[in-house]
């Protein structure tokens, strides 16, 4: 890849890549920063990147793992400040999906990634399991624990709503 | 019908509403590019060279050490030159073995019988004669190696001029000394002296004084008569 068509994917690529890295993180800055140095990376280690046969595919990876990692540094860091701690308020771009990101937010990373890929970036199966380098089986469990969570966090309408699930304990 | 939440994708509404709920959650948080790619590729840039100046930098602290300890190392093994020809040289470091023979730790002079026992080997001397300064055992040590020395040991006060010296005793006294009597003949044998030395000949006093180091041990027994 030359630098003007790194110049232009990055342009390109940065806005859309940020905005599914924030449905997988609920926070803005950190969707920014992840997707930033992922680019970095790209450049800095570009016979890596170019030998990528899908580089947004590439980049989304490097920043969900760095999301991940920074995710599991700062947890840790809170659970050595304070033995309880509250749960961030999430800023949701818009109220009525507060508690979709917040209700993502509590799933696991892998879960929460599968869920991600799969609904917003419209990739199959098959397309998470090589992104993810977990096997296809493991992508399908991960999607419906990750449905299921999502009801479970949800509000019975809201579940049944978005994820077309109906909760069971529910009397008829 | 219950849904199957096992399937890849929830079929029906359901699915398309995650879907498109979680898409506009998506939308909402685009944020543009915070500058141009150049910039992206400026920090790559300057992120290679810190690091591969660090890498040169580790690099030559490991070189540097490494020539250091073979440094430390070579001069250890390493043996002092002998001290240069003059009457007043003091060679302290053990002497170098050019011969490959091991540094004499100890020497023992017996006056009755008139040899000197050294690194293994044992060599003929030459004791004074008269005033007898060696009375009983005496145990002393080198003191100084000079490779050439000029100091008077004739009755007549005539100065000679001698090679391979060892000097020896004690500090507070007169030092004794270890010398190559040169073409003299009285090796061994007694000679008429003021001072207290001891002859060898002069391959055997080069040879003492080549493998022996300041420090060493001297044991002087017997009678000097």
């Amino acid at each position: 890849m030359t630098e003007e068509e790194f110049d232009a994917f990055y342009t390109a690529a940065f806005p859309r890549l940020v905005g599914q890295l924030y449905a997988f993180t609920g926070d803005h800055g950190e969707a920014q920063d992840v997707v930033q140095e992922a680019f970095v990376r790209a450049w800095d280690r570009r016979t890596s990147f170019d030998a990528a046969q899908a580089p947004e595919a590439w980049i989304r990876t490097v920043a969900t793992r760095l999301a991940v990692s920074r995710f599991r540094r700062a947890r840790r860091w809170l659970e050595l400040v304070r033995a309880d701690t509250p749960r961030e308020q999430v800023p949701g771009p818009g109220p009525e999906h507060v508690a979709l990101v917040a209700a993502l937010r509590e799933l696991p990373p892998a879960q929460r990634l599968a869920v991600v890929l799969h609904h917003v970036c419209d990739l199959s199966v098959e397309q998470i399991a090589a992104e993810t380098g977990a096997p296809a089986g493991t992508v399908k469990a991960r999607l419906a624990r990750g449905r299921a969570a999502l009801a479970r966090h949800l509000s019975p309408e809201e579940a049944e709503t978005m994820t077309g699930t109906k909760e069971a304990t529910h009397a008829p | 019908m219950p849904h199957d939440p096992t399937g890849p994708a929830a079929p029906g509404e359901g699915a398309d509403r995650l879907t498109n709920a979680l898409r506009e959650v998506a939308e909402q948080g685009r944020r543009p590019a915070p500058g141009p790619g150049a910039a992206v590729r400026r920090r790559a840039v300057l992120r290679r060279r810190t690091r591969r100046a660090g890498l040169v930098s580790a690099g030559l602290v490991v070189a540097g050490a490494a020539v250091l300890t073979a440094t430390t190392l070579l001069d250890g093994a390493k043996r002092p030159a002998p001290p240069a020809a003059t009457a007043t040289t003091t060679a302290p470091a053990p002497p170098p073995s050019p011969d490959g023979d091991t540094a004499v730790d100890d020497i023992r002079i017996d006056l009755s019988t008139l040899e000197l026992r050294a690194g293994g080997r044992t060599f003929p001397v030459s004791a004074p004669g008269m005033n007898q300064p060696f009375r009983g055992d005496a145990v002393t040590r080198v003191t100084e190696r000079l490779r050439h020395a000029r100091f008077s040991v004739s009755p007549t006060g005539e100065i000679e001029s001698h090679d391979w010296v060892l000097a020896f005793g004690r500090p507070e006294r007169e030092p004794h000394y270890l010398y190559g009597a040169g073409t003299a003949t009285d090796v061994p044998g007694r000679r008429p002296s003021t001072l207290s030395v001891i002859g060898l000949r002069t391959a055997d006093a080069r040879w003492l004084y080549e493998h022996t180091p300041v420090g060493t041990r001297i044991t002087i027994t017997g009678t000097g008569t």
